[in-house]
């Protein structure tokens, strides 16, 4: 296994040129990283909530990654790799802009209208809107395991955390998500 | 996997998110040049961002002993008496230029805003706590619904004492950052309200101080960012006073514009009038916060650039930047830095907090500068692999918490203590969301409850109880 920029001559007047037939650490991050484009996005966004933010936090973890680069030992792991860039630019997102906004699930049972795509999908669904009050840890966990289809050592290998702690992160988002949901209908009941 | 397992999943796979937007696209297409080989150590630099504690810049520098040095005597830059008592202030012909060398982009006019005196017996409880800060023991404050909130008391009652900034009918206005030096002086940060880029307040951001704990506030406005503001984007904004008169503003980087847009804005009067945006740069040339701390008027480091370092160091008051020298751990070359809260305790020493975040381990490290901030070398490494949060309460005496508990030393590092938390409604794992100790004793922390309610909790005994604060 070698580091992609592995002998790379780096520069800061232009890209760092591999050894590998001339083909640059900037072209080959990038060939990596399109493809990872789409769903590291989506990911941002369910972690966030917002579009906006995702973009952000996107584009933030793709200039770490791109400046970090020679940690990845491995290219073919780089989803995992840029996959713990990502949920950590998000949690930072989530601690600097030091304001937590709740939606009162139990005040407000018809969903909300949202032109953000990411709000609107969280919050249109019964179990999936349980997100909106959940930690952020558990949130973290639940996303990488339902919508990323993760096993859960994938996922403490991502977060860097013991399996056991992923399981009840996980365990809590459960429970938290199936309350929601059963109070939600109870209200359409009641 | 049971039926509600496959429910999530299928919630969750229902419909199609959309993908990645253009920009994302073109980010790929201009990757900055990345860090040259440096010449010392033998570790490439990489890059960080700054991490937890910044908008919460409170009273830990205060309280080390006010050391940081304001502008020498003979400064062109004269100290103003802090407004005390009316609201009403002078004009602002009675306030000097702040920067004769730099032609400001606006004149501030202090408007003059009086502020009833009305403590709330029975303050409106409050579901949504956001940051807050312990002064001393007694005097904290608290963001609770977007509204800053006071207490003399260590939390028994609290006062309303948010300015009477602009919002729109039925929003709160959008607060952007808060630092009281101490239970008298502070300062509160508002985006103007608007809904199009061609609205006045668009990008606007006003200051509002006060002198007297809250009772009266009066505003200024920041002069015109160079960034491209944009509502919900706009900030997070750090103050660091250095004593009541002497302090900077600073706003970070809004990725929506570009990498590593700033602005730095600098008070000699204690608020009443701004510097014109200081040039930290731009695009990759640009710093990058949120985190900033001044030794001094003209030395001083933000952390969490994402490139270099992390650490960009001025000893010019913000007007030119270089990269400071902070080494990673060896085999870390490469991790992700998140930083916590500079401290300096007084014209040249200083300690940050870095968390290097590997792509298989995180470790957190004290580091320390005697010139300033242009270069930070190792002292200790916090026991633990999950750090969230690192007060630096003195040079010797520091406290992190992690998900279940906290650890401290007295020594530098030499050893550390572990204590055992037990936090109120089932513990605090992970549901920190912020803490700091001005003291060995006394801390807060943002915390949010298995339900999803936000709190400030506070300690006196240096982290084994805890006790929720409803503000």
């Amino acid at each position: 296994m070698k580091a992609i920029s592995e002998g790379a001559v780096e520069s800061s007047r232009g890209p760092a040129r591999s050894a590998r037939g001339g083909e640059t650490a900037e072209a080959r991050f990038r060939a990596l990283a399109i493809g990872e484009l789409d769903r590291a996005y989506r990911l941002a966004g369910l972690l966030l909530g917002d579009a906006n933010e995702a973009e952000d936090a996107t584009q933030e973890a793709l200039l770490r990654a791109w400046s970090a680069l020679s940690s990845l030992r491995d290219p073919a792991g780089f989803q995992g790799w840029f996959d713990r860039i990502l949920v950590n630019v998000c949690r930072d997102r989530m601690r600097r802009r030091g304001r937590i906004r709740f939606i009162d699930l139990e005040g407000s049972p018809e969903p909300r209208a949202t032109g953000d795509p990411f709000g609107a999908f969280i919050e249109r669904d019964a179990i999936l809107g349980a997100m909106k009050g959940m930690r952020d840890e558990c949130r973290q966990v639940v996303v990488l395991h339902y919508w990323a289809d993760l096993p859960l050592n994938e996922i403490g290998a991502r977060l860097g955390l013991a399996l056991g702690t992923v399981k009840s992160r996980l365990h809590e988002g459960r429970e938290h998500m199936r309350a929601s949901a059963a109070r939600s209908a109870d209200g359409k009941r009641g | 996997m049971d039926d509600f397992d496959r429910d999530i999943r299928n919630a969750f796979h229902a419909r199609q998110l959309p993908g990645a937007p253009a920009r994302l696209l073109q980010t790929l297409d201009a990757l900055p040049a990345r860090q040259a080989r440096p010449s010392f150590g033998g570790f490439r630099l990489v890059l960080g961002l700054a991490a937890t504690l910044a908008v919460l810049l409170v009273a830990v520098v205060a309280l080390s002993g006010g050391s940081r040095t304001p502008p020498p005597a003979g400064s062109p830059v004269p100290s103003v008496p802090a407004v005390v008592g009316p609201s009403v202030e002078p004009s602002a012909s009675v306030a000097p230029s702040v920067e004769p060398s730099v032609a400001p982009t606006e004149t501030p006019v202090p408007t003059p805003t009086p502020r009833p005196t009305a403590p709330t017996p029975t303050p409106t409880p409050a579901t949504n706590a956001g940051p807050a800060g312990l002064i001393d023991p007694e005097h904290l404050w608290a963001v609770g619904d977007g509204r800053l909130l006071v207490t003399a008391d260590g939390g028994q009652t609290w006062r309303d004492v948010n300015p009477p900034a602009p919002a729109e009918p039925g929003q709160v206005a959008h607060l952007l950052g808060v630092q009281f030096i101490d239970a008298e002086h502070g300062w509160v940060a508002f985006a103007e309200p608007f809904k199009l880029a061609t609205d006045p307040g668009f990008g606007r951001v006003d200051v509002w101080r006060t002198t007297n704990g809250g009772k009266t506030w009066a505003k200024s406005e920041l002069p015109p960012a160079r960034i491209n503001n944009a509502g919900d984007t706009l900030g997070p904004l750090v103050f660091d006073f250095l004593d009541s008169s002497h302090g900077f503003a600073f706003i970070s980087g809004n990725f929506a514009h570009g990498l590593n847009d700033s602005d730095l804005y600098w008070t000699a009067d204690g608020g009443r009038t701004w510097s014109a945006d200081r040039p930290t740069g731009t695009g990759g040339a640009g710093i990058e916060g949120p985190a900033i701390a001044f030794a001094t008027a003209k030395d001083g480091v933000a952390v969490g650039r994402p490139v270099g370092s992390g650490v960009s160091v001025t000893h010019d008051g913000g007007m030119t930047w270089k990269a400071a020298i902070l080494a990673a751990p060896a085999g870390m070359s490469g991790a992700v830095r998140f930083f916590g809260q500079p401290v300096f305790f007084d014209s040249h020493v200083g300690l940050v907090a870095v968390q290097f975040e590997g792509d298989a381990s995180s470790v957190t490290r004290i580091y320390r500068t005697t010139d300033a901030g242009s270069t930070w070398t190792f002292l200790s490494q916090v026991p633990g692999t999950d750090t969230l949060y690192v007060s630096i309460v003195d040079q010797q005496a520091w406290i992190a918490t992690d998900g279940s508990g906290v650890v401290h030393t007295t020594n530098g590092g030499a050893g550390w203590t572990h204590v055992t938390t037990q936090a109120p409604s089932g513990g605090l794992q992970a549901g920190l969301l912020a803490a700091q100790f001005i003291d060995l004793d006394h801390g807060w922390a943002g915390w949010m409850e298995p339900q999803g309610n936000a709190h400030v909790l506070v300690t006196s005994d240096g982290g084994v109880t805890w006790h929720v604060l409803t503000p």
